[in-house]
């Protein structure tokens, strides 16, 4: 039956069943809500921060795409909303870049990075992997805090005098460096270098949590290859964040001299405002190559999470297991080494050696052999399963389809020759889009709907679930399908308008389209914050397995407790993915359900059915004879003090 | 009833959604007076087009109420007896033809705009290969897309009585692997060649014309310079600018004292000679985008980039093949670049060699001072605009 082998390092210490005093850990406000160090905790002020601020940013994009539907015509209402922004109701144009600028920040950094790593990675490394919680809950804390206060850094941005940052979300001096090039460029730029300085710093540390967390807190039982596909992204993502953000942040340092200490890092022979500027012997294209050496990365960053989301949705809902398991982990793998080596393509037309363009067109169409293999295999996981179409599941398989759509232009783009005409228009901004705007936001949403039940012991509403899906499917493929059609009408991308040009201004009636279906789909997303909110208060309550998984996190009592078990920690028998298998009572078997707990009749797939009872077990005779526990034998689950004070604990490092 | 509690906490507060509404009201008649008084001339085509809009969204609405209302008043629950697998099926299969068929049918449809084909050498085997890989992605979209689809009506659940088990299938494995790595491997060897041979391996032929000219950008404009008699372009440096010299030309090299700067807003190109052009920025980052030349650099303060091409359609023969007596080639400013970033054009004609040799010879050339020294710009730290 178990075709992986436990190896060595897996060889752990079992829980023995003590249990702490009835000392429970009493909470003031301040520990259980703000500071909590809780993993569970942060996975929600994470999950919840990302959502505020994504919401925030698709905002943003409401406004500008109004501009670009209605050039020339005023809206009252912006004059309003933005006062100095919008003189008689147009859009000032470096406003309008402003705006641009802080959607992408907000959404790469902020919904897609924090938001979904932040989220996931705190929610399920501890309790998929069988552990109390993250190797470091303090640090943990610090992490969440430090992503929070960035928050509060770049949304302040928008309230100085000069604006925000304006000079796109890569911020390329010298357009960022210098105050005089563009308005957003003076205090809002130093905030925005501020708050990204301080996001990084929250993601590795973060990072060094799950790192440390998947390599040593393992419970018995738990292989690597015995690990759901999820927490094997969140680990690979976590060590490509340690490597590629710091070069970044070394950039926008240098940045910061440039901008506030006269320093020449990337400035050279610039003549602005009537002056000529001392600074020689610059580069811009230093800035680039250490921008994107974390640009492409952070883009995998995004996309590995989501897709290791989709792997833990599709299987669960058709029941089956993930086709390939093991080419799968080689892929996560796979692109993560390889999207080290690809960032150039960022900079085919910068004037850089053109043999870097040979190499990087090699490199960067070889990362597409391992992301088509994932597509197939979703595809090939659906194929002789048992489709239960529910929310979580028409999420992911949105995911799916979209990274069709959006993974295939990565051809065009790829090359270095075509993308002589489509740099930089409508086509990458469709491109990108459609891989991380929405597939990735897909699976977000998709382990949203799937997990709400692990976070808030409540079903969100599954009709306007749908609803939801529907809309924004539908809605999402109308705004950014006609963009791949500018793109080949040479129509470029971070422009104002489109009146000025004979070639562009061809293109105005599908910006009319464009920006309806934007806001049709913005409209749509109020839907999902409804529910969402509601849902947390009033949702329907949550059986402890309510989509019948074998994973780990739903063998945790459903109202959460610190330690996550309240007894011992599982041990587990097989891999997650035991779905339909033949012979087996039940089309799902749990991972800490063992062969023999079968054998006697263990009724694990009803409703009432309590793991406890599995899982806090004496232990194991010398003849290996167990004593069959019943339900009412089950400790009473109990509040543990402090997770890092097991002595028998988790958190004693591995061989 | 729930629902109670929501409409006493609605009745209550009418008092307060009536002066809200009032003051409301009373708002809007001010902007209205004030848009009225400021508008440019009234178009009864976009009033029409913003109440049809208004009353299509308050349509909505109000039956998403009505519905809400009825379900709530008469218990009614229409999803009591909806299967949901088969249901959501039937809506991925719907979705999924009208995607399909919008996808058909909006590729030849926007193909007019397109750009048209490419006005230089080089163009041609970009283009070539452009849509030799949309001849791979454009059927594998509806091909993986098509499996999908397949997948979802053939699998759902009340189609199927169990999953059948299986771990993986090692020829399907093997056969995605090959079916994605020659597609790979053809366009990255094809990839590579374009660009080392027609794109960066141009050289002139025996007898074919050259000429060298600057383009420089600049927030927000362009400006050219073209080599003089000696069909060599002079030094320059960036301290130089000023006054007349917008181009920072170093007149004390002889090279330089024969380059001319078009005054008219455009660059003129001869058909069938090999063109180098020498881009540069005076500020920021821009990038020289000729759409339908199929070039594109990007503009660097302090760096030398380069390009070259061969025009090979003149304006009135693409004028002809257009049908479209306006059509001007455009230079497009393709780097974000502050705030006009997208006004910055510059006009490009493509002529034969006697008529851009009659055009060059009207030009004056550039700014010559009474004395041919260099005239030093005085370094001025900028101060720090930090506010």
């Amino acid at each position: 039956m178990a075709t992986h082998v436990q190896t060595a390092t897996t060889a752990h210490a079992v829980e023995s069943g003590h249990h702490h005093d009835h000392d429970h850990h009493h909470d003031s406000f301040w520990t259980k809500y703000i500071f909590s160090q809780d993993h569970k905790t942060i996975a929600k002020q994470f999950l919840i921060t990302g959502f505020v601020s994504g919401f925030i940013g698709i905002l943003l994009s409401g406004i500008f795409r109004l501009q670009l539907a209605y050039p020339d015509t005023s809206f009252p209402f912006l004059e309003t909303l933005l006062g100095k922004w919008a003189p008689e109701g147009r859009l000032d144009p470096n406003f309008y870049m402003a705006l641009v600028t802080m959607h992408g920040t907000i959404l790469v950094f902020w919904l897609l990075t924090g938001g979904l790593s932040g989220t996931f990675a705190n929610l399920l490394i501890p309790l998929q992997i069988g552990a109390r919680d993250m190797a470091s809950p303090f640090i943990n804390m610090l992490s969440f805090h430090f992503f929070f206060w960035g928050t509060v850094v770049l949304m302040a941005s928008f309230f100085v005098e000069t604006g925000p940052a304006a000079a796109g979300w890569t911020v390329y001096p010298p357009l960022s460096a210098l105050p005089q090039a563009m308005p957003g460029s003076g205090l809002g730029m130093m905030l925005w270098i501020t708050s990204l300085v301080l996001f990084v710093v929250g993601v590795l540390m973060g990072g060094l949590n799950y790192i440390t967390t998947v390599l040593n807190m393992r419970t018995k039982g738990m292989s690597l290859m015995r690990m759901p596909l999820i927490v094997w992204a969140l680990f690979t993502v976590a060590v490509l964040g340690l490597l590629s953000f710091p070069p970044a942040v070394a950039a926008f340092i240098l940045l910061l001299f440039d901008h506030s200490l006269g320093t020449s890092f990337y400035l050279s022979d610039i003549y602005i405002a009537g002056q000529a500027l001392p600074q020689q012997g610059g580069n811009i294209l230093l800035y680039l190559h250490l921008f994107w050496f974390l640009g492409h990365p952070e883009v995998y960053i995004v996309l590995l999470p989501a897709l290791g989301i989709a792997s833990e949705l599709i299987s669960t809902h058709a029941r089956k297991p993930i086709f390939g398991y093991k080419v799968m982990v080689y892929s996560i793998l796979g692109i993560a080494f390889v999207s080290f080596i690809v960032w150039a393509h960022h900079m085919f037309v910068s004037g850089m050696n053109p043999l870097l363009g040979s190499i990087f067109t090699a490199t960067t169409l070889l990362v597409a052999i391992p992301s088509a293999m994932k597509i197939f295999n979703y595809i090939f996981t659906l194929w002789k399963g048992r489709l239960q179409l529910n929310t979580p599941m028409l999420f992911a398989i949105g995911t799916v389809s979209f990274f069709i759509s959006g993974g295939l232009t990565g051809f065009f783009l790829g090359v270095a020759p075509v993308d002589i005409p489509l740099h930089n228009t409508y086509f990458v901004v469709g491109h990108f889009h459609l891989v991380m705007g929405v597939s990735a936001v897909f699976a977000m949403f998709g382990g949203t709907y799937h997990w709400f039940p692990r976070l808030w012991g409540r079903m969100m509403n599954e009709r306007l679930g749908y609803l939801h899906f529907w809309l924004t499917y539908i809605g999402a493929n109308l705004v950014f399908f006609p963009m791949y059609y500018m793109g080949l009408g040479g129509v470029p991308r971070r422009y104002y308008a489109f009146t000025e040009f004979a070639f562009t201004s061809k293109w105005q009636d599908l910006n009319v389209v464009i920006t309806m279906a934007a806001l049709a789909t913005i409209a749509a997303q109020l839907i999902f914050v409804y529910n969402f909110f509601h849902s947390m208060f009033w949702g329907k309550k949550a059986p402890r397995n309510p989509w019948k998984a074998n994973t780990l996190e739903w063998s945790s009592p459903v109202k959460h407790i610190h330690g996550n078990w309240p007894g011992q920690l599982p041990v587990v028998h097989r891999w997650p993915y035991d779905y339909s298998k033949s012979g087996a009572p039940a089309d799902f078997i749990p991972q800490y359900i063992s062969d023999e707990d079968i054998a006697r009749g263990v009724r694990y797939w009803e409703e009432d059915f309590e793991p406890l009872s599995v899982i806090d077990r004496p232990d194991e005779g010398g003849d290996g004879e167990r004593k069959a526990m019943s339900p009412a034998d089950a400790p009473a689950p109990q509040a543990v003090l402090n997770p890092n004070r097991d002595e028998d604990s988790a958190s004693s490092a591995q061989a | 009833m729930k629902c109670m509690r929501w409409i006493g906490a609605v009745g209550l507060a009418a008092p307060l959604w009536a002066q809200i509404g009032a003051a409301a009201k009373a708002r809007a008649a001010e902007i209205a007076m004030e848009a009225v008084k400021s508008a440019p001339a009234f178009s009864w085509e976009s009033l029409l087009w913003k109440v049809v809009w208004l009353e299509v969204i308050a349509v909505i609405i109000l039956s998403f109420l009505l519905v809400w209302v009825v379900i709530r008043a008469t218990g009614w629950d229409p999803f009591a007896t909806w299967d949901r697998d088969k249901n959501n099926m039937r809506l991925w299969m719907l979705v999924g033809l009208v995607f399909f068929a919008l996808v058909l049918w909006s590729a030849p449809h926007y193909a007019d705009r397109y750009l048209p084909e490419p006005a230089s050498l080089h163009g041609v085997p970009i283009d070539r290969l452009l849509w030799g890989i949309a001849s791979f992605t454009y059927p594998a979209f509806f091909i993986v897309h098509l499996m999908l689809f397949y997948m979802i009506w053939r699998y759902y659940n009340g189609r199927v009585r169990a999953a059948t088990y299986m771990e993986t299938h090692h020829g399907i494995e093997r056969g995605a692997l090959i079916a994605i790595s020659i597609p790979v491997v053809t366009i990255a060897v094809a990839g590579i060649y374009v660009w080392s041979q027609p794109v960066h391996g141009q050289s002139p032929e025996p007898g074919q014309k050259e000429i060298e000219l600057e383009v420089v950008a600049e927030q927000f404009q362009w400006r050219a310079r073209y080599a003089g008699q000696d069909g060599k372009l002079g030094r320059y440096h960036y301290t130089l600018i000023g006054g007349d010299n917008v181009l920072g030309i170093d007149f004390t090299d002889v090279k330089a004292q024969d380059d001319i700067i078009p005054q008219l807003k455009e660059i003129h190109l001869p058909v069938g000679a090999l063109v180098t052009i020498h881009v540069r920025s005076k500020d920021v980052l821009h990038s020289l985008y000729l759409p339908h030349f199929r070039t594109h650099i990007y503009a660097v303060p302090g760096q030398k980039n380069k390009v070259m091409l061969v025009p090979t359609i003149t304006t009135r023969e693409m004028r002809k093949k257009l049908g479209d007596p306006d059509f001007d080639y455009e230079l497009a400013c393709n780097q974000l670049c502050g705030g006009a970033h997208y006004n910055m054009r510059m006009k490009v004609v493509v002529e034969s060699w006697e008529e851009y040799e009659a055009w060059l010879r009207q030009q004056k050339p550039a700014y010559q001072p009474a004395q041919p020294q260099p005239v030093q710009a005085e370094l001025r730290m900028q101060p720090n605009q930090n506010s």
